[in-house]
């Protein structure tokens, strides 16, 4: 285990796309390494994309920035649709995707058997044959220790037999139409998959990137092959905001305020749609453990009556729903947390955001938009369900 | 059928089904004005089926019959759904269809690019046994 | 008809039976109730508890409308009852007081007259003439084996199921009704009533469903019998409450771990006021009275992506 351990350590060696160089070991003094190729990132179609090989590398495995629009976390499209539709079929590097149908067509495998043997059970014990039934039990006492995990066949094991299963020749005709638009030839004539897969960044992540300086360039939408702009920081803001009102509840503001404080205190902070809650934390990242967190936001308004009435936040009022919720959280073995955020009153939000408008071209944003972020505070609260009966010892 | 402009949220979807999904036969539909677009498409395998409790056949007699294309509603996971606007997406495929479907799958996507796809079924349904 | 008429009491924010036999006759009507009695001694936390009967607010409504059931009035609205009575009517509850009175203390009589009996045979079976009772002649000749304390009880107002016929009356039952669903939620109680009938009416048992997250669980037949199958949520405003997509994410996904689907139902002709409520005639069920025309959507993971 931990040679797989000290393996991903070393690929995933920083939280950030930062490469710090020590220039006074004595004075611990640091600068940063400017790098020599820039992170390109994409605003098209309402969404944030990098869409080269160089900058997904690099958002991805600096602190697991986006995700694979074809993949279920990390990108691996390309790969594994070689895998799929050409001949290739090398065991390298199999993705979790691939893993996981693996394992799963396995226990469907196990399940159509046992299915077999109980339907023959029930047979013989209607005619009460009790040799075959003997027989039977012997089956599926074998069958049964065949899952254990100990007795598991190996990965490998189990995609050569799939090979074996799918047929080793390739025929070109018989691919799906949408599969047929992929393939494609290579520089030296080799067959290839072209990859139309991207790696998608949620807004915050993006402000994110660009709030911190990371040398990101965010090119524009009318984007021209030899012309790489910066988006402005405000730009890139009122972007973010996009459909919903400028206002301090706003969803995006409140979004990025919780994001930016776990991140800045070195959690890999993810999207938590999958558990119905708004983030959750991965202490190192994906490839490493599952989330230990969920996340829910909870906007909190100074004046109470908003607390009653507006929909944002009675939304989260009610006893039902938080049942429900935290359900779903306990059942994936996650601990929830309610992020509470304050938000200031109008008038301020306001004036700041004045303040940030009425900047010149060429002043440094950034420390606007932090004076414009500490208005918020937020505090947290962990929830779990106690049972009088069971957690007493 | 005429090229249909693809809106941005429908083009996700719809990629996603193809290459993620591995879905085949994926057409659009635009109604009301094209203000809903909707996707029919064919699903790697046929997904099951699904039992309402006014319908008087048999279990097996229910899957016989089930569909092999599904309707793909797709959705933004910051819009807002109303029952009205479900009930009209349904009313919409009868247009086409001749009467209302049993049920639609919604696929909200969501700002990372996630899609999760969930079963709408028109009335009360069984839930599954296995 | 009349008799077979449950009791419902209303005390605090809660709706009570606390007659067996009207449990029964619930259950028979498909109305379950959760059992909510405990001894503050031995206080449980499961099915082991026993009367009074709790109901869920849906529940009461759906009895009181439908005639199967009638309110109790509380302390207070007895009182104004009695102070608003004319000479002649306190009268008439003065002598049906002492009727009633007088036949329980003639069945209490009755009943020890037996017992002594038993005893008394019991006794000389053991054969042993040892016998160290003694029967006492008490008062009013009588014969009892024990000192005869003033039973204070005895001479307090009888149980309300005598008055029935006195606040039974449609005119009162709608107010108390009304006062009902002022203290339950208004007009927001009236969605979740007619999504009630509703299910009913497609033979399903109804429990609280606070548990799975939603506003009911339903049963396809007796709950004893069976396992839930839908985690039930009323949508107020058929045309602009939102359901919530990250709703949906939730319900669908709890729903798909437990085995069950949720639901989600609301009315595309809107839901009346409860100050317009009134008792349907005798022909119609309350369903139909209400003309609803309720819309139902299941929901589950579709099992990809």
């Amino acid at each position: 285990m931990s040679k797989r351990k000290n393996y991903l350590d070393s690929i995933y060696r920083n939280p950030l796309p930062i490469n710090l160089t020590a220039l006074n070991l004595k004075n611990l003094v640091f600068g940063f390494d400017i790098h020599q190729d820039q992170i390109l990132i994409r605003y098209q179609d309402f969404i944030f994309k990098a869409l080269d090989e160089n900058s997904i590398k690099k958002l991805w495995f600096n602190g697991f920035f986006g995700k694979g629009q074809l993949s279920r976390s990390e990108p691996t499209f390309k790969e594994r649709t070689k895998r799929r539709i050409l001949p290739i079929k090398d065991f390298e590097k199999l993705s979790s995707e691939e893993i996981t149908k693996l394992r799963r067509e396995e226990r469907k495998k196990f399940k159509q058997e046992r299915l077999t043997l109980e339907k023959q059970e029930i047979l013989l014990k209607s005619n009460k044959n009790f040799e075959e039934l003997q027989k039977i039990e012997f089956l599926k006492h074998e069958l049964n220790s065949k899952q254990k995990i100990s007795n598991k066949k190996s990965l490998k094991e189990l995609f050569d037999e799939q090979i074996i299963k799918n047929g080793k020749d390739f025929n070109i005709n018989e691919l799906r139409k949408e599969d047929l638009l992929l393939v494609k030839k290579d520089d030296e004539g080799n067959m290839d998959i072209e990859n139309i897969e991207y790696l998608q960044l949620m807004p915050v992540e993006a402000f994110f990137l660009r709030f911190l300086n990371l040398y990101i360039d965010n090119i524009d939408d009318d984007y021209n092959d030899h012309e790489i702009t910066m988006f402005p920081l405000r730009k890139l803001f009122y972007t973010c905001i996009s459909i919903d009102h400028l206002q301090p509840d706003n969803r995006f503001i409140i979004s990025y305020i919780v994001y930016h404080h776990y991140r800045s205190l070195g959690w890999c902070v993810k999207s938590g749609i999958k558990f119905s809650t708004d983030f959750i934390l991965y202490k190192k990242g994906p490839p490493f453990q599952h989330a230990r967190y969920a996340v829910t936001i909870v906007p909190n308004y100074e004046n109470d009556d908003e607390n009653m009435e507006n929909p944002s936040a009675t939304d989260k009022n009610n006893w039902i729903w938080f049942s429900s919720l935290n359900r779903v959280v306990s059942g994936v073995k996650k601990n929830l947390i309610f992020c509470y955020v304050d938000i200031p009153k109008l008038d301020i939000f306001m004036d700041k955001m004045r303040e940030i408008d009425e900047l010149d071209d060429y002043y440094d944003e950034g420390d606007k938009f932090k004076e414009l972020f500490e208005l918020y505070k937020i505090y947290e609260i962990g929830i779990k369900r106690w049972l009088p009966t069971k957690n007493r010892d | 059928m005429t090229n249909i402009q693809l809106k941005p949220l429908t083009k996700q979807v719809k990629t996603n089904l193809e290459y993620y999904n591995l879905w085949s036969d994926l057409k659009v539909y635009n109604f009301d004005n094209d203000s809903i677009q909707l996707l029919n498409g064919k699903p790697l395998e046929k997904l099951q089926p699904s039992e309402s409790i006014s319908n008087d056949k048999t279990r097996s007699e229910q899957e016989q019959q089930g569909n092999d294309r599904e309707w793909i509603f797709p959705i933004g996971m910051d819009e807002k759904l109303t029952m009205s606007q479900t009930d009209f997406v349904f009313d919409c495929i009868r247009l086409v269809e001749n009467e209302r479907p049993k049920r639609i799958i919604a696929g909200m996507v969501n700002n990372d690019g996630t899609i999760v796809y969930y079963f709408i079924h028109d009335g009360i349904v069984r839930p599954r046994k296995s | 008809m009349e008799e077979e008429k449950v009791a419902i009491t209303v005390i605090g924010d809660r709706a009570l039976i606390f007659s067996l036999d009207d449990v029964k006759r619930l259950r028979d009507l498909k109305v379950t109730g959760v059992l909510s009695g405990t001894l503050p001694i031995a206080t449980q936390q499961n099915i082991f508890l026993g009367l009074p009967l709790q109901l869920m607010s849906e529940e009461v409504v759906y009895l009181v409308l439908n005639r199967y059931g009638y309110l109790v009035p509380s302390k207070f609205f007895y009182n104004n009852l009695l102070s608003s009575s004319t000479d002649g009517d306190l009268e008439k509850f003065l002598e049906l007081k002492n009727e009633i009175f007088q036949s329980q203390t003639k069945q209490k009589e009755l009943d020890n007259l037996v017992k002594q009996k038993n005893l008394v045979n019991n006794n000389n079976n053991n054969g042993n003439g040892n016998s160290h009772l003694v029967l006492h002649k008490g008062s009013n000749n009588e014969s009892t084996f024990f000192y005869e304390i003033d039973n204070q009880s005895l001479k307090s107002y009888p149980s309300y199921k005598s008055f029935q016929k006195y606040y039974d009356k449609s005119d009162i039952q709608l107010k108390l009704l009304n006062e009902f669903f002022m203290k339950n939620g208004g007009d927001l109680l009236m969605a979740n009533c007619n999504m009630f009938s509703y299910l009913l009416s497609k033979n399903y048992y109804i429990a609280p469903g606070l548990k799975f997250g939603g506003n009911f669980i339903a049963y396809p037949g007796d709950p004893l019998n069976y396992h839930s199958h839908l985690i039930v949520n009323v949508i107020q405003d058929f045309y602009t409450d939102d359901i919530g997509l990250n709703r949906i994410v939730n319900g669908g996904r709890l729903a798909t771990s437990v085995k069950k689907i949720w639901t989600i139902g609301g009315n595309k002709n809107g839901n009346k006021s409860y100050k317009d409520l009134r008792f349907p005639p005798n022909n119609e069920t309350l369903h139909q009275q209400q003309q609803q025309d309720l819309v139902c959507f299941s929901i589950e993971w579709s099992g990809f992506g």
